[in-house]
């Protein structure tokens, strides 16, 4: 995990969800995240592959509750 | 069905216990969809490609595109399955009516889904009410 996949991953989130960078935190849970809907989870996750060039599976982003379970996704394959 | 239960009240309750019934509704806001791109990673994980083609060839392709993802989002919020959006299909008959197709054809003999879609300036709303033989 690079600081530069962290850095990647926190740009998705504040210009998706519209937030600052003190709103953000990668343990802070969704409910947490005010704008972090359905639409916005499909943003995120579409993002992520286009950026990462990854390709998530219906049964990983499902159980998706904190960015930080992202940052592990996107570890785990590599990137 | 539907005629049988209008016409011979009281068999209407029997025939409701003996199914299992599910609703789920959604609001979309419009605006959220304006900036989709036709060939975008985003669209492909929520429509199938008769929907992007179908919503781009209208005038205001934010309102289709916004309209059938309240409908997926109702579909879903009545199946016990986690179905990608992608694999939920919104089509529309040549009355204009509404009908759910399913990628995944086992899902489309479980489940008889009723889909009702509207929109006004910025929001869609769909709702969905699911029944399972």
């Amino acid at each position: 995990m690079t600081e530069n996949t962290e850095e990647k991953l926190k740009k998705i989130f504040l210009e998706t969800l519209q937030i600052g960078e003190g709103d953000f935190g990668f343990d802070k849970s969704k409910s947490e995240f005010s704008s972090w809907d359905s639409l916005a989870h499909m943003q995120i996750i579409s993002e992520i592959e286009s950026v990462f060039g990854v390709s998530l599976q219906m049964d990983e982003v499902v159980d998706v509750q904190k960015p930080s379970d992202l940052l592990c996704l996107i570890e785990k394959k590599g990137k | 069905m539907l005629l049988l239960w209008g016409s011979q009240p009281g068999l209407w309750q029997k025939e409701i216990n003996s199914m299992d019934i599910s609703i789920g509704i959604d609001l979309a806001e419009i605006g959220r969809f304006s900036k989709i791109e036709k060939e975008s990673r985003f669209a492909k994980n929520i429509f199938t490609s008769r929907e992007i083609e179908s919503c781009f060839k209208k005038k205001n392709p934010a309102e289709s595109l916004a309209a059938r993802f309240a409908a997926k989002e109702a579909v879903k919020k009545t199946l016990k399955e986690n179905v990608r959006f992608n694999e939920i299909e919104i089509i529309n008959e040549k009355t204009g009516k509404p009908e759910i197709n399913f990628i995944d054809k086992k899902l489309n003999k479980k489940y008889k889904p009723l889909i009702s879609i509207t929109h006004a300036d910025k929001y869609a709303l769909a709702v969905c009410l699911m029944f399972k033989p």
